[in-house]
């Protein structure tokens, strides 16, 4: 028997221990980038104010605020050796540090230095999962619909066509699945359905259909659902979306209010105002 | 109504059933040169590979295919014993009946005295465990061309087998399966689901999360079978839980994945 709480245990134990390392470079990273403000901020007391420009902090995207607090920190270090102005050059490394130490304390180290780190974070993972990098475009002929189509990734080196991820935005209800599918597939789900009849396969069909922007089949295989089945809510609305979209919009309105008045079908009233109102065409 | 995720875990129970057979394009490949090379006079087709690479299911494929063709016989389990091997096949394949000790010589005699339309197919699984002797035998009956052999054996054994030359020169034709490519483990998972009716869950993986099972299980078709089982009882159970909300069900949770692969023990935690 299976016990989630124990294994969801298992499994954060074995998150951190495969970031570990990945955390150690972040820290030490992390390390290496306040030694080098600390250095930074050395130089910069130990020249004039008017040199701040020409500290190297080129790399550093956030180059703004880290000059903000280099000034700050440039005052709290000026301040401190007026107070202690009696102590000799040679001190003054150690002095130094331990300024900054205080300062980053307070408030530096939170404001700024974080950043980069999250920076940091985010390449991580980038690196830990490098097949999971896919370019996504979303096709805008479709972005009216709630489902988007993505084109095919190549990286698979397989005969059959592989298989569109899609997203869907529609988070009501149930599971949202990824779309995505192959022609050859919707052949042999049509092979199958030609033979034992089952209105689960026509819909697939009608949906994938619909999916790929072939409304006429999408229509065609969402009357044949309805014909065995005509309590499938699913079925109906590809079949009133189709009708929509092979500019058939009085069909697909007066289809769905038949279907509306005697299912009282929340989803396919919706849909009946979307078109009335032209939200959906 | 039932849950889609007890659908769906019930589709990688780890069985061998013909009817369950994917085509898989390398797989298809393979098989109808087989299914040639069985028509061709040769002398004994040897199928290799790694547990679980589904050599088992290519046998029973096999059978299920040319049975109404071709006569054949498939034997999953092995029959160790001599006398009873030799006496089991006199019986299936030459219709002869024989009561106590059957050796070698008194089986050849049967199989000479019977003349046979065409050369009937054996199918041996799991040919590494029948012991030497009978293998030599094995070898022998098939040099006589009245049967045909087809014989798979774990990968190992083939290398040791191959080692000794008299195998390495009778053996016409080797075959050898493998694990899939991350792209033919996709294909794997969701046409196995999508024939059991269950779309919604066979479309949650997509190239990322089969990326991450084949990472985990080398592209293997048993240990496939074993992680998706697992996780599909996750998500049953979170189903049951009222807990969906706080995992993927868009698409495949990695988290689920790993997490049954930590329960399966192929990922050490
Ligand atoms: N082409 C396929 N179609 C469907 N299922 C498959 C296919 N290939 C393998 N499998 C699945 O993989 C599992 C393991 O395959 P199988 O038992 O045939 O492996 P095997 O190579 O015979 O292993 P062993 O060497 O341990 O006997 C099977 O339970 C089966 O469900
Ligand atoms: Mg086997």
């Amino acid at each position: 028997m299976l016990n989630i709480r124990e294994l969801e245990q298992r499994w954060l134990r074995y998150k951190i221990k495969s970031y570990t390392p990945y955390i150690i470079i972040g820290i030490s990273i992390l390390v290496i980038l306040s030694l080098s403000v600390i250095l930074l901020s050395k130089q910069e007391s130990n020249s004039s104010a008017s040199n701040i420009k020409k500290v190297p902090v080129k790399t550093l995207k956030e180059q703004e605020p880290i000059k903000k607090i280099k000034s700050k920190k440039k005052q709290e270090t000026s301040q401190k050796s007026k107070v202690s102005q009696t102590t000799i050059k040679t001190n003054q490394k150690e002095k130094h540090t331990h300024t900054i130490v205080n300062e980053s304390k307070q408030q530096a180290m939170r404001k700024v230095q974080l950043s980069p780190s999250l920076d940091f974070m985010r390449k991580m993972q980038d690196s830990v999962q490098p097949y999971y990098r896919n370019d996504r475009e979303p096709d805008m002929k479709e972005n009216q619909q709630k489902q988007k189509r993505y084109p095919q990734q190549s990286s698979i080196p397989t005969k059959e066509q592989i298989i569109k991820p899609q997203v869907t935005d529609n988070t009501a209800g149930g599971i949202d699945i990824q779309r995505k599918n192959t022609q050859n597939d919707i052949y042999e789900i049509i092979q199958r359905f030609e033979k034992n009849n089952n209105p689960v396969l026509s819909l697939f069909v009608a949906k994938k259909y619909y999916e790929l922007g072939e409304y006429r089949e999408a229509y065609d295989y969402a009357l044949k659902t309805n014909n065995i089945d005509k309590n499938i809510e699913e079925s109906w609305i590809i079949f009133a979306k189709s009708l929509v979209k092979l500019g058939r919009r009085d069909k697909a309105i007066s289809t769905l209010r038949t279907y509306v008045n005697y299912s009282h079908s929340g989803n396919a009233r919706n849909l009946l105002e979307e078109i009335k109102s032209g939200k959906f065409k | 109504m039932e849950s889609i995720f007890v659908n769906s875990k019930d589709v990688f129970l780890d069985v061998v059933n013909a009817k369950d057979y994917i085509q898989l394009d390398r797989v298809s490949t393979i098989y109808q040169s087989l299914k040639d090379s069985i028509k061709k006079p040769l002398k004994m087709i040897l199928l290799y590979g790694k547990p679980g690479t589904g050599k088992s299911m290519f046998l029973n494929k096999l059978y299920k295919d040319i049975s109404t063709s071709n006569e054949i016989f498939l034997y999953n389990t092995p029959i160790l014993d001599e006398s009873e091997f030799y006496k089991t096949l006199a019986q299936d394949v030459f219709g002869t009946k024989y009561s106590g000790e059957l050796n070698f010589t008194q089986f050849m005699k049967i199989v000479e005295s019977k003349e046979k339309q065409s050369v009937p197919v054996v199918l041996l699984d799991e040919a590494q465990l029948y012991s030497e002797a009978l293998m030599e035998k094995i070898r022998l009956l098939s040099d006589t061309r009245t049967i045909k052999f087809v014989i798979t054996l774990h990968k190992t054994e083939k290398e040791d087998l191959i080692a000794k030359e008299h195998f390495q020169t009778r053996i016409w034709e080797s075959i050898e399966l493998e694990n899939a490519s991350s792209g033919e483990l996709k294909i794997y998972i969701q046409k196995k689901l999508m024939k059991a009716n269950c779309f919604d869950t066979a479309n949650m993986f997509n190239a990322k999360s089969v990326n991450l099972i084949h990472k985990i299980t080398d592209g293997n078709y048993r240990d496939t079978n074993k992680l998706l089982y697992t996780l599909f009882e996750l998500y049953a159970l979170y189903e049951s839980n009222h807990q969906l909300s706080s995992i993927k069900t868009d698409q495949i949770s990695h988290k689920l994945i790993e997490m049954s692969a930590i329960h399966v023990g192929l990922i050490d935690a």
